[in-house]
This record gives C-alpha cells, sequence and structure tokens, in this order.
C-alpha cells in the first residue's frame, strides 16, 4: 500500500509512552497475549467479542480508542473484496469471516502498538528468541522511515514542480538519488556510531 | 600546554590515485579553538576523521598523546567528541534520553550512572523536558543540542564540529555559539560560517588541496583568502 | 499481495509459517557471520528506502501508476540473504505499525515475499546478471519476483478456500503479469540509473551464487505456482497424480480440519479439492528443497 507518510503514521510512538497501566505492563506479557487473542481468532468464530474487549482495554488505558479502530479498519477495503465474491457465491458465512477476522487481528496488534513502543515489542521478541539481526533491522527501518520518506516527498514535489512528475525515467532517477543518498546516510550512521563508541571496532 | 592532536605529513586516499590528504601538518592545544576553513572536497572533514580513527591513512597522528591503534580507539573516541553535520544522522535511538546515555553506556557505565550524566549534560545544553519523547519531532537546532548533549556525556576532551551552523536559524545559531563559548574543551569547528567562526576562535587554519596552507589568527586568514561577505559594498539600488 | 490474518487455514498457515522461520532464520544467520557492523545501519537504510520508494510513482498508461516493490532491487543491491532479512523487517514493521498484511499470516507473506520473491529475483540475477546484459537480467529479477510472490499468495488463498470465481481468477492473474512487467522495468530502471548515478555500489553485492540449489528452489517454486494454474484446469491428471503418490491419504487427514469455522464449507467442489492437496503437496515439496538446499550448503561449507 503506497500511501505518503505523515505524522498520523507515527501517533504509535506517541501513544506508547503513556503511562497507565497497560503501559506499564511487562512487554512480554503484551506480546504474548496479543498473539494469543489473534490465534484464538483465528480459530474460533466466538473470538469476535474480543474486539470490544480490545476496545475497553484502549479506554481503560487512556487511548483514543476511536483513532485505534479505525486504524484497523485499514484491512478492510482489500477484505471486502474477498467477502463479496464468497457472498456472490453464497457463502455469506465466510463473507462474514472475511471480514470481521483480520479486523480483530488487527486491532489486537494496533492496541499492542499503542501500549508498547516498538522497541519493547522488539527487546520482547527477542527474548521469545526471534533473530535479533532482524530485531535491529526493523528498529532502523523504523528510525529512518520518516526521514526518507520526507526526502522522497521533497524529491516528488520538486518534479512536480517542473513538470517531470509524469516520466518513467525520472522516477527511476529519482529513485536511484534517493537510493544512492540512503547509501551515504547509511555510511555517516554508522561513522557516528563508531565515533561514540558502537557499532563494533574497525 | 600539552599538545593534544599533533599530526606531521597525514596523507590518505580513498582509491588508489585519488589522494585527498596529501601532507597534513597540524597541532592543537589544550583549549583551544580553531576555526577550518576551505572549500568543498579540499579534505576538511577527511583529515577530522582521523582524528578519532574512522579513516586510517598514512603518516604522523597522536591524539591526546595515544597512537590511532585498535587497542587505543575506545578511549579516543571518547576524548574526540564529534559532531556531524546532519544532527539525524546522530541520533538513533528511541528516546532522548536513551540517546544521551548511549555513550556513558558504551564506557560501561551502569544504567543508573548513564542517565545520570546524561541528564547532567541535557541540562548544560539546556534541554530539560520530555526526555523520554524521540527526538525526531525535535527542532534542528534543538536536535543538535541533544547530539552535543551525547557527546559531552562521556566528557571528551576536544570537540569536533562539523559544519554545525548550517541548519539553524539566526536565533539558535547565536544560542549554540554562546553554549559553545562556555564550553573549555578545545574545539575544531568546520565551517564556511564567517562570522561564527570569528567570535568563537582566535585562530584558523586553511585548507586547500588535501594540505594545511594557512594557520594564524582568523582575521588575518579571512581577510588573506577573502572568505567573508561581509567586505562587499551594501546593494545598491536598482538602476531606473 | 499482503495476506491479512482469517484467510488462510492452519494447515496452510502452519507449513508456510514454519518454512518462514526455517529460512529467515538461516538468512539471519548467514547474513550476521558474512556483515560487517556496518551492514546493519545499511540494511535498515535499504528497508527504509522501500517505504519511501513507494511514494514515487512510476506512470503506466492513462492515469494510472504503479510503485516499487523492493524483493529484487533488494537482492541486487545487499545480496541474497540480507535481502531476505531486510524484507521479513519490512513486513514485520507493515503488518505491526501500518496494519498491512496479518500478524499470524506473516508466515505466508515472508515464504511469499521475503523468501520467494527474493530468491527468485536474486536467482535471476545472479544466472544473468555476469552478463553484459545487466539491464535486462534486472528486468527478469523484479518480474520473476513479483510474478512468483502474487502467485504463491493466490494458490495460498485459494487452497485455503477463499472462493475466486474464474473471471476473478484470470482477471488476477493478468494484473499480477502486469505487476510483474512493471516491477521488472523499474527495477531495470532503477539499476541503470544507479549505475550512472554511483558507479560500482552495486558490484559489492555478490555473495557466491549457489546457482545449483537456488534453480532448484527457484523451480520448485514456480512448479507450486504453475501447479494452482495446472490444477484448474486439469482436474483429473492431478487426480491420478496424486492417487499415485499416496496425496489423497493426506488430503483426507490434513485437509479435514477440527475447526469449525473451517469445517462442511470447505472446498466443496471435488476438483478444487484435488487441485488443493496437489498444490499442498508442491509447496511441502518446495519447502523440504529449501531446507534441503541449506543444509546440504551448510554441511558443504563446514
Amino acid at each position: 500500500m503506497a500511501q505518503r507518510l505523515g505524522p498520523r503514521h507515527f501517533a504509535f510512538d506517541e501513544w506508547s509512552r503513556g503511562s497507565s497501566w497497560l503501559h506499564r505492563l511487562d512487554p512480554r506479557w503484551k506480546l504474548a497475549a496479543t498473539l494469543a487473542a489473534i490465534l484464538f481468532a483465528s480459530l474460533r468464530a466466538e473470538a469476535w467479542l474480543t474486539a470490544p474487549f480490545a476496545i475497553l482495554l484502549a479506554l481503560s488505558a487512556r487511548l483514543p480508542a476511536r483513532s485505534i479502530a479505525w486504524r484497523a479498519a485499514a484491512v478492510l477495503p482489500f477484505s471486502a473484496v474477498f467477502a463479496l465474491m464468497s457472498w456472490h457465491a453464497g457463502d455469506a458465512a465466510r463473507a462474514a469471516l472475511l471480514l470481521w477476522k483480520p479486523y480483530v487481528s488487527a486491532l489486537w496488534a494496533a492496541l499492542l502498538m499503542a501500549v508498547t513502543p516498538l522497541e519493547e515489542v522488539l527487546a520482547a521478541a527477542a527474548r521469545f528468541g526471534a533473530p535479533r539481526l532482524i530485531l535491529e533491522v526493523m528498529h532502523f527501518i523504523w528510525r529512518y522511515l520518516g526521514v526518507l520518506s520526507g526526502q522522497a516527498w521533497r524529491m516528488r514535489t520538486a518534479a512536480a514542480a517542473r513538470g517531470a512528475d509524469r516520466s518513467f525515467e525520472v522516477s527511476a532517477a529519482s529513485l536511484a538519488v534517493l537510493f544512492a543518498a540512503s547509501y551515504q546516510r547509511a555510511v555517516r550512521v554508522h561513522r557516528a556510531q563508531l565515533a561514540r563508541g558502537g557499532g563494533g571496532l574497525r | 600546554m600539552s599538545c593534544i592532536v599533533h599530526a606531521r605529513g597525514l596523507r590518505f586516499s580513498y582509491q588508489p590515485g585519488r589522494e585527498i590528504l596529501r601532507g597534513v601538518d597540524f597541532q592543537l592545544h589544550r583549549g583551544e579553538n580553531v576555526a577550518v576553513f576551505g572549500r568543498n572536497g579540499s579534505g576538511k572533514t577527511t583529515f577530522l576523521l582521523h582524528l578519532n580513527g574512522i579513516l586510517r591513512g598514512e603518516g604522523h597522528l597522536r591524539v591526546c598523546d595515544l597512537p590511532l591503534d585498535p587497542s587505543h580507539l575506545q578511549l579516543i573516541r571518547r576524548k574526540i567528541g564529534f559532531l556531524f553535520q546532519d544532527p539525524e544522522d546522530q541520533l538513533f535511538r528511541p528516546t532522548i534520553l536513551d540517546d544521551v546515555a548511549f555513550g556513558p553506556l558504551q564506557a560501561g557505565l551502569s544504567r543508573e550512572e548513564a542517565e545520570r550524566r546524561a541528564r547532567r549534560a541535557l541540562a548544560l545544553v539546556g534541554i530539560e523536558q520530555d526526555l523520554d519523547r524521540a527526538p525526531y519531532h525535535l527542532s534542528s537546532g534543538e536536535k543538535q543540542r541533544v547530539a552535543l548533549a551525547g557527546i559531552l556525556a562521556v566528557e571528551p576532551e576536544v570537540l569536533i564540529l562539523d559544519e554545525p551552523t548550517t541548519h539553524l536559524d539566526p536565533p539558535a545559531r547565536r544560542a549554540l555559539l554562546e553554549l559553545l563559548k562556555g564550553l573549555p574543551q578545545a574545539k575544531l569547528v568546520v565551517t564556511h560560517d564567517a562570522a561564527f567562526a570569528r567570535a568563537l576562535c582566535p585562530r584558523a587554519v586553511f585548507f586547500d588541496h588535501g594540505r594545511i596552507v594557512a594557520d594564524g589568527p582568523i582575521d588575518d586568514i579571512i581577510r588573506r583568502f577573502d572568505w567573508d561577505l561581509g567586505s562587499l559594498p551594501q546593494t545598491s539600488p536598482a538602476p531606473r | 499481495m499482503h495476506i491479512p490474518d482469517g484467510y488462510l487455514s492452519p494447515a496452510v498457515s502452519g507449513v508456510l509459517g514454519a518454512a518462514s522461520l526455517a529460512g529467515a532464520g538461516a538468512a539471519a544467520r548467514r547474513a550476521s557471520q558474512s556483515l560487517e557492523e556496518s551492514r546493519v545501519p545499511l540494511m535498515g537504510m535499504a528497508g527504509a528506502f522501500v517505504f519511501a520508494a513507494q511514494m514515487i510513482n512510476f506512470p503506466v498508461a492513462a492515469g494510472a501508476s504503479g510503485h516499487l516493490l523492493g524483493g529484487a532491487l533488494l537482492a541486487i543491491a545487499l545480496g541474497t540473504a540480507p535481502a531476505v532479512v531486510v524484507m521479513t523487517a519490512i513486513l514485520a514493521i507493515q503488518a505491526l505499525l501500518f496494519q498491512d498484511g496479518g500478524v499470524l499470516a506473516l508466515g505466508a507473506n515472508v515464504f511469499n515475499m521475503a523468501l520467494a520473491g527474493v530468491a527468485a529475483g536474486g536467482w535471476a540475477w545472479q544466472a544473468f546478471g555476469s552478463l553484459r546484459r545487466r539491464r535486462s537480467a534486472a528486468f527478469a529479477a523484479g518480474a520473476l519476483s513479483a510474478f512468483v510472490a502474487a502467485c504463491l499468495a493466490l494458490a495460498e488463498l485459494a487452497l485455503s478456500g477463499i472462493r475466486i470465481p474464474g473471471a476473478a481468477l484470470a482477471a488476477a492473474l493478468g494484473v499480477f503479469g502486469l505487476t510483474a512487467l512493471l516491477e521488472g522495468a523499474i527495477t531495470a530502471a532503477v539499476v541503470a540509473a544507479l549505475e550512472s548515478v554511483q558507479p560500482g555500489l552495486l558490484e559489492r553485492a555478490h555473495g557466491s551464487p549457489r546457482r545449483a540449489l537456488s534453480g532448484l528452489l527457484l523451480a520448485s517454486l514456480v512448479l507450486a505456482a504453475a501447479g494452482f494454474l495446472v490444477a484448474s484446469s486439469l482436474p483429473d491428471g492431478l487426480e491420478h497424480l496424486a492417487e499415485s503418490i499416496g496425496i489423497t491419504q493426506l488430503e483426507r487427514t490434513v485437509l479435514a480440519s477440527p475447526m469449525p469455522d473451517y469445517e462442511a464449507r470447505w472446498l466443496p467442489s471435488a476438483w478444487l479439492q484435488k487441485a488443493g492437496a496437489g498444490l499442498l503437496g508442491l509447496v511441502v515439496t518446495a519447502a523440504v528443497c529449501w531446507a534441503a538446499g541449506r543444509w546440504i550448503s551448510r554441511w558443504r561449507s563446514a
């Protein structure tokens, strides 16, 4: 899904730094509970009841429950297509499943990320045995997502201002420049890490 | 006065045949503030990256009376605080406090002590609120101050600043100047901002094609290389 | 295509999840061994780049435009194992923070895009990229990676009992074909542009090309994807095949799920049932080939 990255995408950073009881719970419990809830939703039809429960939890954590519920609704357009096909084929029950299951799963995932900062989720995943390299890369991606997206957006605007945004070649050149800039930035970040004593001695 | 940086005949090339540094001679003494001038590509930043061992060239180089070999690098990198041009490249931890505490933690301090040092450094640069928030939403000037705090937290002896005023508006520039003037460390400031340099550094060196070709009082250097716009006449009114 | 939660059956999810865990874990180990520390920022930045790159539009025709998917470009720029790691990280971020793709479905999405897609792209680049025709190699890498990933996703959905009427199926395959062509074109154009912007940037990426094994993997995956297409048009042939290799037994035990949501309405038509069985067998074969390939190469290099 290509979309312009704006401040709303980083709302989780804000939300997850609250101080409610839910925020202060051990991240490992939260991660495990979320996975259990999602697994439950995939296996049993009664799991749709967990959705209002998730909303209640969000409210008790003093979070904007409506925004979170809306976030989770991002899965609905895609689901609607398949649900429609099932319904059209006479399988109304399946159509309903295809609508609420993805939603409940997305709701629980959104709740988790709204009460737990990403690095704590990653640390919990590391304790559960996830490969460290993947988690480190995830941390970096999230950190520099906004920076690089800002750069990409400015390039796109600059190209449009010159009337060149409808050209395949210009877009390819923009990506190449963005990639080269990203590479240089990675070199600088690594040097900054070295300069502060991290990143492994070379 | 003890000598903190001593370079003689420093040479470096990224690729064979393309020498960036062609024999740099330089000395820096404790507590000195020195401006580093030169055109883009003349080797200023490349030279400075040798001082904390990120780049390794040939020739003589001692920093804080230590050679630049792997066994001393960790210590040298605490003594030399390097502030990179874009603070975005330096702040990579999730919260402000976390980022500033990174250096002390790497130095082996406990979590509590590292955080204590971090808070002290942040207070020094004037950032005392919202330490648990991500640094990404701060202004350029604030980000730079957080990055500077991260360096000050390990108590360096030399501060290297690579074009520190590039992203700053005039009030932020003035604030940085006041902040730096109050710090006792020796400073090497790469900058094109002659006014800023003049206000902070009595001495300047001028890089040209990989060598230092001039070293002396800053006003002399600026005048000699015409490095300041201040000497141009005022804009005249448009002709009728 | 990011599959949300609640679409795939437990059997399909389980098999793919296991294969993904093994594959991504192996890639992470391999990448960690051969990487200098400086590669972690580079990999992270490459991942952030893929996100950012999605905002640059590539005009296709009459107002429509597409964007880079990235699996092949990552494989070309970083090498296959690091690309698998980065793609996995991207998918995980998308699932958790963008609600794009399910959390449990990560197993399937990682298999389709981070393993199969990247392997396909990496294989094409290594197989053809050493010749002077780098642009064509990049095109093949992009097209193959997108097509394989999409077909696998569709196959998994069909196998899980999602109803896809014939017309929609044909339309989906058409869209996949176009997406593949576009991804190939974008990848080729970016590789060409990169070589002029910063020549030598892509040279460092090549690890040791295990062509034979990668080719085996690719063959089995293409087989899996093709299997679905074949199954939908030759039900009888597949039934014979299924009987002769004993898969019909498997079909009865594995596909008769005890889960109430999936019983009775499961794969109502007989031919789809057989096709599903055949496909499951092929996917299992592919996973076994992958695991075997990893084992063999590790044993060889030990």
